[in-house]
């Protein structure tokens, strides 16, 4: 118990000393504003994974898939090495769940999640006027918009078991957290045209990492039950700053 | 840039721990990591695998995380009364898991659990609680089992001198079938109205044709149970179409049994294959988790094939309280493929979720699980959750096209079998 509480207090207190490191990089950036708007687009693909209990069903096993995601941007930049950005994109995080029992092995279902995200980021840069890198950090907010099934699943008479393709959206329930949260960090590189301190178009790549820290499974008041997504972007995007 | 990644890691560091963590639940086939203690933890155990693993949380309105607010405390109760020195008996725990569980919507549900102290005052070693008999013995139209009775059906034809038909043939077979493990009874009529025309009826017990037809043409008990089904089947099949008037398959009292025997009861009457219901299982231990509805198709069965539909001819099903399982299924699905078919006699059980054994428990990890011979408990449940015509029928049970009560006949079973008759003579 003592342990516990320990352990409590040493997250409160680095969870203290964030807010007033970041408060004070933003007090310091305004001090120093030499800001410019910049708005782009970008895409990609994406791998995320689940994690999430399988509660002593022991032959559920989950791995990552790839999708694609989608957003636009938009950057302030408060001085030459710090901006604040803002993505609004659809991503589809999926996995997959494959049976490792010998007779049910071929079933499978991938779980398509789309989610409308917003991450919003600070966005720590540096190198030369044109080349320069980036280094991301946040929180994002996010909605769950749909999710789509699709698999072998099987039924079974007294003497056989048959299998079924399935291909369907999922209806949500009750037990569906749709709005959830969580941190998002990653690196970046941007070419500018006309270099960085002039209204230019970039190209930009971002690889991004969303943890989420919300459940989008409400859980049970006596059963904890929780499943979160991590999810690894990769994109490419186009911005033009002014 | 150095700023920077301290920052980031700083960051980082703070919402790493910020996710919570499941708790644990074993691998439920895994009996020898099953224990527990005490009557709280046995209940906690209990509590979990029903959360994890029944499958009918979609439809089952039964408050589970109240169940357990309400008794776990009624629980440790009964554990300081086991520490203070003091028998805490069986009847004391039944009465604390009826209050738990006996509203589950599982009709198939069976609850047995050995008292893990026993007192002296025990008159037995376990008890049971079956939710599903609780609600059916509430129902207003609720009667005893026929029982002999049925059995005993010829006989009370033959002497059935006020009957509107005859019975122009019939035969009756109570054979141990091993692949069963126990007693199936049949009996097959054949009824000749007064206008000459027939009607092939049958009655069982259970819903075990598909086992004793495999031994059909051998020379055991069971090959004479497969050829008094061979006969009605044939019946069904071979009597001229002016010449048959419908069909009967008397399912009250049939406890249920194998599935497959839906290819001879729809598939000899389909010309393509069809789907006649949807199964799907439990996947994940949420209890909203489930598989995909899956198709269950039956195709046509050439043997005893005949076109009902095109030729318009009557296929009736008698049920009544104790259609259970398989036996209310069945008509369910003929009801739901058939366009001739008509359901005759009593709202069934309710019990309308296949089941696999113990054995197969990783199938889902729902469905029956522990042993009440060898652990503390044994819990019966349906490992699948099962629609027909896009209705899940557990805890309600199928309502027949034609009320006929045998409460408002004074227990008469044979009301039913005459209804059942005359709509197939106003056909």
């Amino acid at each position: 118990m003592h342990h516990q509480i320990y352990f409590n207090m040493k997250k409160n207190y680095l969870k203290i000393i964030a807010v007033v490191l970041l408060c004070w990089t933003a007090v310091e950036a305004n001090a120093q504003m030499n800001s410019k708007w910049t708005i782009g687009v970008k895409g990609g693909w994406n791998w995320t994974n689940i994690d999430r209990s399988n509660m002593g069903r022991i032959d559920e096993t989950y791995s990552p898939l790839g999708n694609y995601d989608g957003s636009l941007q938009a950057r302030y930049q408060l001085t030459d090495w710090l901006a604040v950005r803002a993505d609004l994109g659809i991503i589809s995080r999926s996995f997959r769940m494959d049976r490792n029992l010998h007779y049910l092995d071929p079933v499978y279902t991938k779980y398509t999640n789309d989610y409308l995200m917003l991450p919003l980021m600070a966005d720590f840069s540096f190198g030369g006027k044109k080349l320069r890198g980036h280094a991301f950090c946040g929180g994002f907010g996010s909605y769950w918009l749909s999710a789509h099934l699709e698999g072998k699943t099987y039924w079974m008479t007294d003497y056989y078991v048959y299998f079924d393709d399935f291909k369907e959206v999922r209806e949500f329930n009750s037990e569906d957290q749709r709005f959830i949260a969580g941190a998002v960090g990653g690196l970046g590189l941007s070419y500018a045209f006309f270099g960085s301190n002039e209204a230019s178009p970039a190209i930009s790549l971002d690889v991004l990492y969303y943890y989420d820290l919300v459940s989008h499974h409400k859980g049970y008041a006596h059963l904890s039950d929780p499943r979160y997504l991590n999810t690894l972007s990769i994109t490419l995007g186009i911005s033009c700053s002014f | 840039m150095k700023r920077n990644i301290i920052i980031l890691a700083i960051i980082a560091l703070v919402f790493s721990g910020c996710r919570k963590e499941a708790d644990y639940h074993p691998y439920i086939g895994e009996n020898d990591k099953l224990a527990y203690d005490s009557y709280s933890t046995q209940f906690e155990f209990l509590w979990k695998c029903v959360s994890t693993g029944y499958v009918f949380w979609d439809v089952d309105e039964t408050d589970w995380d109240a169940v357990y607010e309400e008794y776990m405390p009624k629980f440790k109760a009964l554990d300081a009364k086991h520490e203070a020195g003091q028998d805490v008996t069986l009847a004391e725990l039944e009465t604390l898991y009826k209050g738990a569980m006996g509203g589950m919507r599982d009709h198939h549900m069976n609850i047995a659990v050995r008292n893990l102290f026993p007192s002296p005052n025990d008159a037995n070693p376990y008890f049971r609680v079956r939710p599903g008999m609780m609600e059916v013995e509430q129902r207003d139209y609720y009667m005893e089992s026929l029982g002999d009775a049925q059995d005993n059906l010829i006989a009370f034809l033959d002497n059935d001198i006020d009957a509107q038909y005859e019975l122009a043939a019939h035969e009756s077979i109570t054979a141990f079938v091993e692949e069963v493990g126990g007693e199936v009874t049949y009996h097959y009529c054949l009824f000749t109205l007064p206008d000459g025309r027939k009607i092939p009826y049958l009655w069982q017990s259970m819903a075990a044709l598909t086992p004793v037809m495999h031994s059909l043409g051998g020379s055991n008990a069971a090959s004479a149970a497969a050829n008094i089904l061979d006969h009605w089947l044939k019946a069904i099949k071979e009597t001229p179409r002016e010449q048959l008037a419908g069909i009967i398959l008397d399912n009250r009292c049939n406890t249920g049994g194998y599935q497959d025997d839906l290819d001879y009861l729809i598939g000899s009457f389909l010309n393509e294959k069809t789907e006649i219901m949807k199964t799907r299982y439990k996947e994940g231990p949420g209890r909203l988790e489930h598989s995909v509805w899956t198709p269950y198709y039956i195709e046509p069965l050439a043997q005893y094939h005949r076109d009902i539909t095109a030729e318009n001819i009557p296929y009736v099903i008698i049920t009544d309280i104790f259609s259970i399982s398989m036996g209310e299924i069945e008509p369910a699905t003929i009801k739901a493929v058939l366009p001739t078919s008509h359901v005759i006699g009593e709202r069934t059980f309710g019990a309308t979720g296949p089941l696999q054994p113990t054995n197969f428990i990783d199938l889902n990890y729902g469905g029956p699980f522990g042993d009440i011979n060898t652990m503390q408990h044994y819990i019966y449940t349906s490992t699948f959750e099962c629609s027909i015509g896009g209705k899940v029928l557990e805890g309600t049970g199928l309502t027949p096209d034609q009320e006929v009560l045998r409460k408002n006949h004074n227990g008469n079973f044979k009301v039913q079998l005459d209804a059942a008759i005359e709509y197939i003579q106003r056909r």
